[in-house]
C-alpha cells in the first residue's frame, strides 16, 4: 500500500489557531443564521412551504453529509435526509427555539442515522454490495480530476476508502461524534447539544474514535510527518 | 481514566481550538518540550482534512431536487401545516412517567372490568366446572362468594343469578 503524503498546514499549532478563529467566526455567522432560521420557522408554521424549502436548501448538504458519515451509503443517506426534513416539518411546532435550529435538525439527523446504522449492522453482505455499487463509474460524482495523475487518483481513492472503512468500524456514537467534529466542524458544546450528552462525553468519544482512526491510518499519517 | 488518556484528550482540545489562551500557551510549551506529544498533536491535526475529504468525496453531491421532491410529496398536501395544533394537547402523554402512569391505570381498570364481568364483582372462594346435561356445548361453573358463602353460577363465563 502506498502511503500518501499528508500535508500539514501549519501542524497542530496551525490547526489549533484555525479552530479558534473558526469558532469566533462561527459564533457571528451562527447568530445571523439563527435569526434567519427563526424567521423561516415562523413562516413555515404559518403554512408557507417556500419558507420550509429555504430551510431545506440551507441544510440539506450538511444533513446528507452527517447521515452519509454515519451510514456510508448514498441512497440510504438520501432517504435519511428526506426523513429528517419530513420529521422536522411534522415536529416543527415542538421546536421551542431554546437551541439553534441546526442543532435541533442535526439531532434528528444523528438519531435517525444511528438507528438506521444499528438496524443495518447485521446486514454486512448487503452493505458490501452497496459499496461495490458505489464504486461504479455511473454512480455520479467523479472520483478525481480527469487530468490528475492516475496513480495519484488511485492512491487518493485508496486512502479515502481506508478512512471510510476505519470510520465505519467505530461504534455509532463515536462515529457520529467524529463526523460532527471533523466534518461539520462543530464545537464540543454544539456536539454535546446535538447528541444530548455532556462535553466530557464528547471529549471521551472523540479521543477514543480518533485514537482508533490514528491506529488504522498510522501508515499514512507517519508518511506525512515531517514533509 | 489514566494520565496518558487525559493528556491526549487535552491535546485534542488544543488541536480543536477549545482551549483558553492561557491553556493553549501552556500546551504549546509542553509540546515544544516533548516531541512524542507533538507527534500526537500533529497526527490529530492531519487527521481532520483527510477525514473530511474522504467523506465528502465518497458521499458525492446531494441530489437536491430529488430530496425536495420526496419531502414535498409528504408535506405539501394543500394547506397542510406542521402538526401540533391538535396534538399539542396530547403531548403530555408522551412524557415517560405520564405514559407509564396512564398505562398502569388502564391495565388496572381493565383488570377490574374483567374481574367484575367474570365474578359479578364478588370475590370467589372456589370454582368447579359441572356438566350441563341438556347441552354439552354450554360450560357451567359453580362457586361461592368468599365473603358470605353465597353460591355463584357462571354460564359460559357469565355470572347468572339463577341457581338451579
Amino acid at each position: 500500500m502506498n502511503a500518501e503524503k499528508i500535508e500539514d498546514a501549519g501542524g497542530a499549532g496551525g490547526a489549533a489557531r484555525a479552530g479558534e478563529a473558526a469558532r469566533a467566526g462561527e459564533a457571528g455567522r451562527a447568530a445571523d443564521a439563527g435569526a434567519d432560521d427563526a424567521e423561516l420557522v415562523r413562516r413555515t408554521l404559518e403554512g408557507d412551504h417556500e419558507a420550509y424549502r429555504a430551510l431545506v436548501n440551507a441544510y440539506q448538504s450538511k444533513v446528507y453529509g452527517i447521515a452519509y458519515g454515519v451510514i456510508h451509503n448514498r441512497e440510504d443517506a438520501l432517504d435519511i435526509a428526506q426523513e429528517v426534513f419530513i420529521k422536522a416539518f411534522s415536529k416543527l411546532r415542538s421546536f421551542r427555539g431554546s437551541s439553534s435550529f441546526y442543532t435541533w435538525l442535526y439531532r434528528i439527523t444523528v438519531n435517525l442515522a444511528i438507528d438506521h446504522a444499528r438496524k443495518k449492522r447485521h446486514m454486512v453482505s448487503v452493505d458490501y454490495d452497496d459499496r461495490l455499487l458505489e464504486k461504479t463509474p455511473s454512480d455520479g460524482a467523479p472520483r478525481g480530476r480527469r487530468d490528475a495523475d492516475p496513480l495519484e487518483v488511485l492512491e487518493r481513492e485508496e486512502l479515502n476508502e481506508t478512512i471510510m472503512n476505519a470510520i465505519m468500524e467505530l461504534p455509532e456514537e463515536q462515529r457520529a461524534t467524529v463526523v460532527l467534529r471533523e466534518i461539520e466542524d462543530l464545537s464540543y458544546a454544539e456536539i454535546a447539544s446535538v447528541l444530548g450528552c455532556s462535553i466530557g462525553t464528547v471529549m471521551s468519544r472523540l479521543h477514543y474514535g480518533r485514537k482508533k482512526l490514528r491506529e488504522k491510518l498510522s501508515g499514512y499519517l507517519a508518511a506525512g510527518r515531517g514533509t | 481514566m489514566d494520565n496518558a488518556t487525559r493528556l491526549e484528550i487535552e491535546i485534542g482540545r488544543y488541536v480543536d481550538g477549545e482551549m483558553t489562551a492561557a491553556e493553549r500557551a501552556a500546551m504549546e510549551r509542553r509540546l515544544e518540550a516533548e516531541p512524542g506529544l507533538r507527534r500526537i498533536a500533529d497526527e490529530l491535526a492531519a487527521l481532520r482534512p483527510h477525514v473530511a475529504k474522504a467523506v465528502s468525496s465518497s458521499a458525492g453531491s446531494i441530489e437536491a431536487e430529488r430530496l425536495w421532491r420526496g419531502v414535498a410529496e409528504r408535506i405539501a398536501a394543500p394547506g397542510r401545516r406542521p402538526l401540533g395544533t391538535f396534538l399539542d394537547g396530547f403531548r403530555v402523554f408522551l412524557r415517560p412517567r405520564m405514559a407509564a402512569g396512564v398505562a398502569v391505570t388502564l391495565v388496572l381498570v381493565g383488570l377490574f372490568i374483567l374481574f367484575a364481568q367474570l365474578t359479578g364483582g364478588k370475590a370467589v372462594a372456589e370454582v368447579t366446572e359441572i356438566e350441563y346435561g341438556e347441552n354439552p356445548d354450554v360450560v357451567v361453573s359453580v362457586g361461592e362468594d368468599a365473603t358470605d358463602g353465597t353460591p355463584i353460577v357462571w354460564i359460559d363465563g357469565i355470572v347468572t343469578d339463577e341457581v338451579n
